[in-house]
């Protein structure tokens, strides 16, 4: 992806959405993998608020008010920094 | 014994092996092309 | 000539209501087709402007996107583009959007502006949005995308008819596109940023992630230990709740089958068709239709889970088990529903996205032990216990059965999962979690009288003519005999099953169960009316009555050396052959349609049966030496 590079800059202050913390707030930086349009269906997309809920093999996260459930796996595409 | 019966009791049989016999051919010419998983008829 | 008919095109998500607007407007007056070459289902009807003018209303499949490569979304963007063949291309597009959800909806309004067409935009499901305490503002919106927008709640009616307004000619201007200038790569993601510009405007939403009391609910529902708990209670009370509620109709069912039998035999004159009327098909079908109670109460309290938005928490709660055996949290409702009955749990793996999954699942299915095992079960399970047997030790029997087949499964699932490799698109576990809210009636006994209605087709067809295949075979060829028990030795099954006995005997039985087992291919219940033949019991005035008998008189059966026959280790051989033994040709009718090739019905069929057959042997051999 394109963006990548521009993003690497940035790489330190973003993490992966597997990777925050719970219960703090996130803007979503870029997606990065393989499942990028099934993330953005479900709607995790670029520059959305998203709050990490719970942790595990499957995260819960709120996205603009709706409760996402998704798996590490798809977690660790979603980027995101401190909101 | 009614032969009446003995008759319509074969032709029952008959007919359910028709049946059978005409979907087990229409469920080998029914593919959707992308599997059975797409949840459409 | 009259003019051809406008064409309105609905588009929108999956769940933003679109089927409800269509219902809506178009009411009785619409036709269902098929898409030339595809399978998906292709709705139009026609409605009238408040104006008098007359519109064809044509329903696309939901999409969230234009631009994939799904069958809906090139069905959707082909069409609108008046590129399918076939089609004509739409005079104008309503698309449908879920007010609650805007930011992830109009992506798919701002590719529909894309092309060209007139557009009006329908925000659905405004009640929810005020709820959750969205503050929105049409008017705002319309400006933004310059195109007309109405808010409407179409579950109630409210808005259809402003919205029928906003199609009186002429037509809405086609709208512009302004971020469509630019590199083609970034489109998207231009797209993206307008949506949240409008957004901000239009659409603001108070702190989104405030704790509701869906929230406060699922910091229990989905606490890994007491979320569990709670899970296991309300699955117990589901099942306890079928088991109990469905005796009394299984009952009456009973009941009018064998008043029915009853009659037929005293109007008709005794002769073949009488036999195949009441032994074959009031027989046959009545102990298959016998479970319509239980399947109904099934669908009933699916409903309720699924309605209420409680099964989206249970699929979350068993994705981790389901994942190691190599199925994802979807494969949970398909399965548990096939401990009433596996017909309707196989067709709920239409949820399932991925495809080998999902073959996987529908493979297994028939493992979790079903209602039609129980009279088996019950009748087998006493003898296990000669003498005083607790209702404790009785249960425990019965959850090592239950306990059996599930871990079986699960673990054949995994093996099988593996074998298969993995999907060319890779699935990962995705799952909006709704807010809870109250159970909505009208959608549940649709779904129930939809699927009930659907179980009485197949029997009054399917099941019917499999009946009457087996009853031939029962009772042709012919003996002089009136003995019942030396006629069903007499005919093909009876024949067939004296060559199995040596198939038969390894597992410690012998020709007269051999041909009982084979007649519960039919109907796994008719086992036991089979063995009371078979051995020549006397009917008692109920079930109970001829169940102890018949355990009675196969307690006391012999080989003719003299050793008795039904051991304990031969007794464990015929249940564990039950639990394993794919007895149900219907069900491998309807394994042969999901799956899309009778080769998996026949495949799963020979597996089972070898299985079954190989640890029954094991049962028995194992059995002899220690018990």
């Amino acid at each position: 992806m394109g963006l990548a590079t521009a993003n690497d800059l940035q790489a330190d202050s973003l993490l992966s959405l597997s990777q925050a913390k719970v219960g703090c707030d996130f803007r979503i930086r870029f997606l990065n993998g393989p499942a990028c349009e099934q993330l953005r269906q479900l709607g995790f997309c670029e520059s959305l608020q998203v709050r990490k809920l719970a942790d595990g093999r499957n995260l819960i996260c709120s996205v603009c008010g709706t409760r996402l459930a998704l798996s590490r796996e798809l977690a660790n595409q979603v980027m995101v920094a401190v909101a | 014994m009614n032969d009446w019966q003995s008759w319509a009791a074969l032709a029952a049989v008959i007919l359910a092996l028709l049946f059978l016999a005409s979907k087990a051919g229409r469920k080998k010419n029914k593919n959707c092309g992308h599997g059975c998983g797409c949840g459409k008829k | 000539m009259p003019d051809p008919l406008e064409t309105i095109a609905l588009v929108g998500n999956p769940n933003a209501g679109k089927t409800t607007l269509f219902n809506a407007l178009t009411g009785a007056a619409q036709r269902t087709g098929n898409y030339a070459g595809v399978t998906v289902e292709r709705k139009s009807g026609e409605f009238f402007t408040p104006h008098g003018r007359k519109l064809q209303l044509v329903d696309l499949p939901g999409c969230y996107a234009l631009d994939g490569s799904s069958p809906d979304q090139e069905i959707t963007r082909k069409t609108l583009l008046g590129e399918f063949p076939g089609e004509a291309r739409p005079d104008l597009v309503v698309c449908v959007l879920d007010a609650s959800n805007l930011e992830r909806h109009l992506v798919l309004a701002l590719e529909v502006i894309e092309l060209g067409l007139p557009v009006v935009i329908a925000l659905n499901m405004i009640d929810f949005a005020e709820q959750v305490g969205l503050r929105l503002d049409p008017a705002k919106l319309a400006e933004e995308l310059g195109v007309p927008v109405v808010a409407l709640q179409a579950n109630v009616g409210k808005g259809v008819l402003e919205l029928k307004q906003a199609l009186r000619h002429p037509f809405p201007a086609r709208p512009e596109a302004p971020w469509k200038s630019g590199p083609e790569e970034e489109i998207a993601a231009r797209r993206r940023s307008r949506v949240f510009q409008i957004c901000e405007v239009a659409a603001r939403r108070p702190d989104h992630h405030s704790s509701t009391r869906s929230d406060k609910l699922d910091s229990w529902l989905l606490h890994p230990l007491w979320g569990a708990l709670a899970f296991i209670g309300l699955m117990l009370l589901v099942f306890w709740s079928i088991f109990s509620f469905a005796s009394v109709p299984m009952g009456w069912i009973e009941s009018l089958q064998s008043l029915l039998a009853e009659r037929v035999t005293t109007l008709m004159p005794d002769g073949d068709l009488r036999g195949l009327i009441v032994d074959g098909i009031i027989g046959g079908v009545g102990s298959v239709v016998v479970f319509l109670p239980q399947i109904l109460l099934l669908f009933f309290f699916i409903g309720l889970l699924e309605s209420s938005g409680y099964m989206a928490r249970a699929a979350f709660l068993m994705d981790g088990l389901m994942g190691r055996a190599g199925l994802s949290g979807k494969a949970f409702l398909p399965l548990f529903s096939s401990y009433a009955c596996a017909i309707p749990g196989i067709m709920a793996t239409r949820t399932i996205d991925s495809a080998k999954e999902r073959l996987v699942t529908i493979f297994v299915a028939p493992w979790m032990s079903c209602s039609a095992r129980l009279p088996v079960y019950l009748v087998l399970v006493p003898m296990l216990l000669s003498g005083k047997a607790s209702t404790f030790e009785q249960a425990a029997i019965f959850l090592a059965i239950y306990a059996l087949g599930t871990l079986a499964a699960l673990g054949v699932a995994r093996l099988l999962r593996g074998k298969l490799g993995p999907d060319e698109v890779k699935h990962h576990f995705m799952l909006e979690l709704p807010p809870y809210r109250a159970p909505q009636w009208s959608y549940i006994f649709r779904h129930v009288g939809g699927r009930g209605w659907s179980f009485l087709q197949k029997a009054g067809t399917l099941i019917l003519a499999i009946n009457i295949l087996l009853w031939a075979a029962q009772t042709y060829p012919k003996s002089s005999s009136d003995d019942p028990a030396e006629q069903l030795a007499h005919s093909t099954m009876g024949r067939v099953g004296k060559i199995v006995e040596p198939i038969a005997a390894p597992l410690g039985l012998d020709a007269r169960t051999g041909t009982a087992i084979l007649t519960s291919f039919a109907a796994r219940e008719v086992f036991v009316s089979s063995m009371t033949q078979l051995f020549r019991v006397e009917q008692g005035e109920n079930d109970e009555e001829t169940w102890t008998a018949l355990r009675k008189k196969l307690a006391t059966e012999t080989w003719p050396d003299g050793r008795p026959m039904f051991t304990l280790p031969a007794i464990l051989a015929l249940l564990v052959f039950f639990i394993y033994a794919l007895q149900c040709l219907p069900t491998s009718a309807v394994v042969a349609r999901e799956a899309g090739s009778w080769r998996w019905a026949a495949a799963q069929f020979v597996f089972m049966s070898a299985f079954a057959w190989l640890a029954a042997f094991a049962v028995f051999q194992i059995g002899s030496i220690f018990l």
